[in-house]
């Protein structure tokens, strides 16, 4: 009877056990898991942070983040699983033409599901998103608003009885300056300087003429038929021949230009937003504000941004509805400030409102004004031109090609 | 009986030599069996290395995107690579590179395989010091270089501490230099495998020859350009053989310490494939760079082989 018992409690055991697997299996089958594809650093934080609470707030979709390297090496994975017909759910993009993780050529491939549908839609028409819209379809959600300009170490400025210049004359007294200080003024990622150059082409280009792109792709115009181009890179010259930057500059990574401004070598250095929240990182302590690379005149000065930060949503997923509801989350207000302040940048909404954290405070009155271009590589269809700006850009750097050459070589590139 | 069910018999200690078999049809159980026994492996190899390969080709000549279906067409791809100036650039950088990491590479570890093949006592921890960097990831080794080879690196340092101002060079950022900087730290990770081949060489030469050579009076040098060197041909050919694919695919050392660059100064074959493929989205035009670089090193290892097989049956 004792032993009897004793079978029926096993028994027992075993039934409830069973029973519980059957639950958590079925529950497991109801959830939809959603893969997310983003590089490591920068936005792939943002994202982990977001998943990880949205995933906790409900129980029917499981946002997994898949992050690969940034840079080439994340548009490697890209194009791979997308070849391969396993792209993730959900893909980080670039706005615009001109980078391989670039949305609009994804999406007129056929590789991005239209959003024009979402409710966020509304909030991004092509007015002010227009790298994000082709053939009247919204195909990404801007993340954060990305500004490139010059950004400089407010202690050592002050420290040396400096001020950030105002203009392209100021900028080359600075540089004499730093040489007599034992400092270099400007530090550039000289391997990849495409944003430093399109820095200094907003003054002696855009400014004159912010419709060039449009333009070029039209073929009204070419770089070698623009003088705004060659005077860019003659400014680059000049800079070169006062000493602005370090010794070999045209070798530079950005980490070692990270290292460079954390550690008070370089008074200034031209870079994105998210290049100051890297420099933040290693130096908590260094305080860094950002304003446009002065033109030659302060009035003729102008900012240059994008919202270069995008979730798409593969045009191939089985599971879309999961993945609109992840992007719907995510573009809510609170999700979206949460998200820039891990990832950088500054939120859409505040953006649009003109509120920028104290680091940008010096962006404000050029947003008031208007005097803000997007970085033109994102309305340029090739990417290879922006492969120019890095490749014959590094050898002009290097002293090993004329200005002629360089626009010679960019308008080669253009298709 | 029928001979393809003849019972295999036991292995003959018969010195007599096989006679030779009449085509597939005559080739004897005991022989087929094995080949038989090998066709899944070689079906698995063609399937998975070659036959991706070949396919891979195909898109060499087309203008695939990556992204839309791709359009045939023809040569153009080859015809565009033939006439552009930096595509021809990466071309005979990556054959200097190759033949100078070759050379070097070689003659360092000859070096320290001889140095290090009898003698010293503390030879056995010096071999794995050598051979360690060769373990190392290329990419960890670039980054160390990358470090050392900076403007204001320890190299440029230590060249102004001795005075040597005038050595003092941008490394990795000057045109004329970059190339041999990247074949320099290529050298130093490689040259203890070079040493791992000729120390196994030397190591099958017997000692006899030499001591005898010596009793003969023949210098140290005249013993080795005699005796030493032609013996260890079987390991310079595996050496060379090597050391030429590892120098004409280069490509972590190159990304990771110049990127090819400044602009086009250290590019290679296969840091243009990667660029023109995953930078500039030309998967086509970058199948074709693909294609060009598998053609090379397979033209390229062909002769040499045979052109050291030949060496290995004069000497």
């Amino acid at each position: 009877m004792k032993h009897q018992t004793r079978l029926g409690r096993i028994a027992s055991i075993c039934l409830a056990g069973c029973a519980l697997s059957v639950l958590t299996a079925g529950a497991a089958l109801a959830q939809t898991q959603v893969r997310l594809l983003a590089p490591a650093s920068g936005s792939g934080v943002g994202f982990a942070a977001i998943a990880e609470k949205f995933n906790a707030a409900q129980s029917d979709v499981k946002v997994e983040i898949q992050r690969v390297p940034s840079g080439e090496s994340y548009a490697q994975a890209m194009f791979t699983q997308l070849q391969a017909g396993a792209g993730a759910d959900l893909i980080f993009t670039n706005a615009g033409y001109g980078a391989p993780e670039s949305m609009l050529p994804l999406a007129e491939a056929g590789q991005l599901a239209d959003l024009t549908d979402r409710a966020f839609a509304a909030e991004f028409p092509p007015e002010r998103v227009a790298e994000y819209w082709s053939d009247g379809k919204l195909y990404g959600l801007p993340l954060s608003l990305t500004n490139v300009g010059l950004v400089y170490n407010v202690d050592l400025l002050a420290q040396n009885g400096l001020t950030p210049p105002e203009t392209f004359e100021e900028l080359l007294a600075l540089c004499d300056k730093a040489v007599s200080l034992n400092k270099s003024a400007v530090g550039i990622a000289g391997s990849s300087p495409f944003y430093f150059y399109e820095a200094v082409a907003v003054g002696t280009v855009f400014v004159e003429d912010p419709d060039w792109s449009e333009k070029r792709t039209a073929g009204e115009t070419t770089f070698a038929g623009t003088p705004g181009w060659t005077a860019a890179f003659e400014r680059v010259k000049t800079m070169l021949d006062r000493q602005c930057f370090p010794v070999g500059v045209q070798a530079i990574t950005p980490p070692q230009l990270f290292a460079d401004i954390a550690a008070g070598n370089v008074l200034m250095a031209v870079g994105p937003t998210t290049l100051m929240g890297a420099v933040v990182n290693m130096n908590p302590a260094i305080t860094l504000k950002m304003r446009p690379f002065p033109n030659d005149a302060a009035e003729r000065t102008a900012a240059m941004s994008v919202y270069n930060d995008a979730l798409s949503v593969n045009a191939k997923s089985a599971n879309q509805d999961a993945a609109f509801a992840f992007l719907d989350y995510l573009s809510q207000p609170e999700q979206m400030a949460e998200f820039v302040k891990l990832a950088g940048g500054t939120a859409p909404a505040d953006a649009a409102a003109g509120a920028f954290p104290p680091a940008l405070e010096d962006m404000v009155p050029f947003y008031a004004e208007g005097r803000v271009h997007t970085v033109p590589h994102h309305a340029w269809r090739e990417p290879a031109v922006r492969g120019v700006l890095i490749s014959s850009g590094g050898a002009f750097l290097a002293g090993s090609k004329t200005a002629a050459e360089f626009v010679a070589d960019l308008d080669a590139a253009w298709k | 009986m029928p001979q393809r069910t003849r019972i295999v018999r036991p292995v003959s200690h018969s010195l007599s030599p096989p006679r030779p078999a009449a085509g597939l049809a005559g080739i004897r159980l005991s022989q087929r069996a094995p080949l038989a026994w090998a066709i899944p492996g070689i079906v698995l190899c063609l399937l998975f290395h070659y036959v991706a390969v070949v396919a891979g080709a195909w898109y060499a000549f087309t203008d695939w995107n990556g992204l839309s279906a791709p359009s045939f067409i023809g040569l153009a791809n080859f015809v565009e690579i033939l006439g552009n100036r930096n595509a021809l650039g990466a071309l005979v950088n990556t054959l200097l590179l190759a033949s100078v990491f070759v050379v070097g590479c070689n003659v360092v570890g000859l070096g320290l395989a001889i140095g290090l093949h009898r003698t010293l006592r503390s030879r056995f921890a010096l071999r794995s010091l050598f051979f360690a960097p060769v373990v190392m990831s290329p990419l960890a080794v670039a980054y160390i270089w990358q470090f050392i080879l900076d403007a204001r690196g320890p190299l440029n340092a230590m060249l102004g501490n001795l005075g040597l101002r005038s050595l003092q060079k941008v490394w990795l950022g000057d045109p004329n230099i970059a190339l041999w900087s990247v074949c320099l730290v290529m050298i130093w990770q490689f040259s203890g495998l070079c040493m791992a081949f000729y120390l196994a060489g030397l190591q099958s030469i017997p000692v006899e020859l030499d001591e005898a050579a010596s009793v003969d009076g023949a210098t140290a040098s005249r013993r080795f350009w005699r005796i030493t060197f032609p013996l260890l041909a079987p390991a310079a050919t595996v050496s060379i053989s090597m050391t030429t694919i590892l120098g004409l695919r280069a490509f972590d050392q190159v990304m990771a310490l110049t990127r090819g660059g400044p602009g086009f100064a250290s590019e290679t074959l296969a840091t243009a494939i990667f660029k023109e493929t995953f930078v500039n989205g030309r998967f086509g035009y970058g199948a074709a760079f693909a294609l060009i670089l598998t053609v090379l090193i397979l033209l390229v290892s062909a002769v040499q082989l045979a052109v050291l097989r030949a060496r290995e049956k004069r000497l």
